[in-house]
């Protein structure tokens, strides 16, 4: 039920977004069209710290209870971790090329950012490589803990090191339009129900894959 | 304007994909669960 009514809010959010990034949203003066990219790559940017922070979350939680449903929380949150660094890493690309001129540039947020599409990657890396459902749990538990550690200084590199990233449009001064503002707003908030829509419909999946591995742990053990 | 209909076909692409492998994942999870049943059902009938 929750998940039906996230996915049609969030089909109807999106709809309402795309009206706001494309034709509500006021013209830049300098960057032309192209900077309506950032109507998805922030809010995408964004929900890839909230998934390292809920991955983190999830797996101190597991430490603690020993309850298997936070490592399926740990899981989902990884996969729309991929997903959502994948997407700001290459829709910053995609923006970059007509404003600076290059698709890529080694400086702190973007290299930081990389980074964490990396640990997302070896997430699922190390859990691959451990047969044993508990010991997987734990030792995946740690490791997603670890992955808190890139979010603050991803969050703040374009303060504390000279990049070539744009400056925090959302925070630090009114810089911004009140009405592109408002854009940002609506699409942050259109790709927000749309990954809690992913990730409960990724949680029923665990579910399913759980009672599917037991059920073959017992008819394994039976022949 | 191109770069414009890359990035968004880039987001709307991958979370269209993302959707249809869980939609496809959980059909193929469903249909081996439900013969796991059965094969725990057949096991546990008391045999001739």
């Amino acid at each position: 039920m929750t998940s039906r009514v996230l996915g049609i809010a969030s089909l109807v959010l999106m709809v309402f977004a795309l009206y706001m990034a494309l034709i509500y949203a006021p013209q830049e003066a300098q960057q032309g069209t192209p900077y309506r990219i950032i109507y998805f790559h922030v809010p995408m940017g964004i929900l890839s710290f909230v998934s390292a922070y809920l991955l983190g979350f999830a797996g101190i939680m597991f430490l603690i209870k020993r309850d298997l449903k936070w490592d399926r929380l740990a899981i989902g949150a990884a996969e729309l971790g991929v997903l959502c660094t994948a997407c700001s890493l290459i829709t910053g690309s995609i923006w970059a090329k007509p404003i600076w001129g290059v698709w890529w540039a080694w400086d702190a947020r973007i290299t930081l950012q990389l980074l964490l599409g990396l640990f997302f990657i070896a997430y699922f890396m190390l859990r691959a490589y451990l047969p044993d459902r508990e010991k997987r749990a734990k030792l995946a538990a740690v490791f997603g803990v670890l992955g808190m550690i890139d979010v603050p200084f991803n969050y703040y590199s374009i303060e504390w090191w000279a990049t070539q990233h744009p400056q925090p449009v959302l925070r630090g001064g009114g810089s911004i339009d009140p009405d592109m503002r408002l854009a940002l707003y609506v699409s942050a908030l259109a790709l927000t129900v749309t990954c809690a829509y992913l990730l409960t419909r990724r949680l029923a999946i665990a579910r399913v894959e759980e009672e599917v591995e037991y059920l073959e742990h017992l008819v394994h053990a039976h022949e | 304007m191109s770069s414009l209909v890359a990035a968004y076909s880039v987001i709307f692409g991958a979370i269209f994909i993302f959707t249809w492998l869980l939609f496809a994942r959980q059909k193929r999870l469903e249909k081996k669960l439900d013969e796991l049943r059965e094969l725990v059902k057949d096991a546990s009938r008391p045999r001739p």
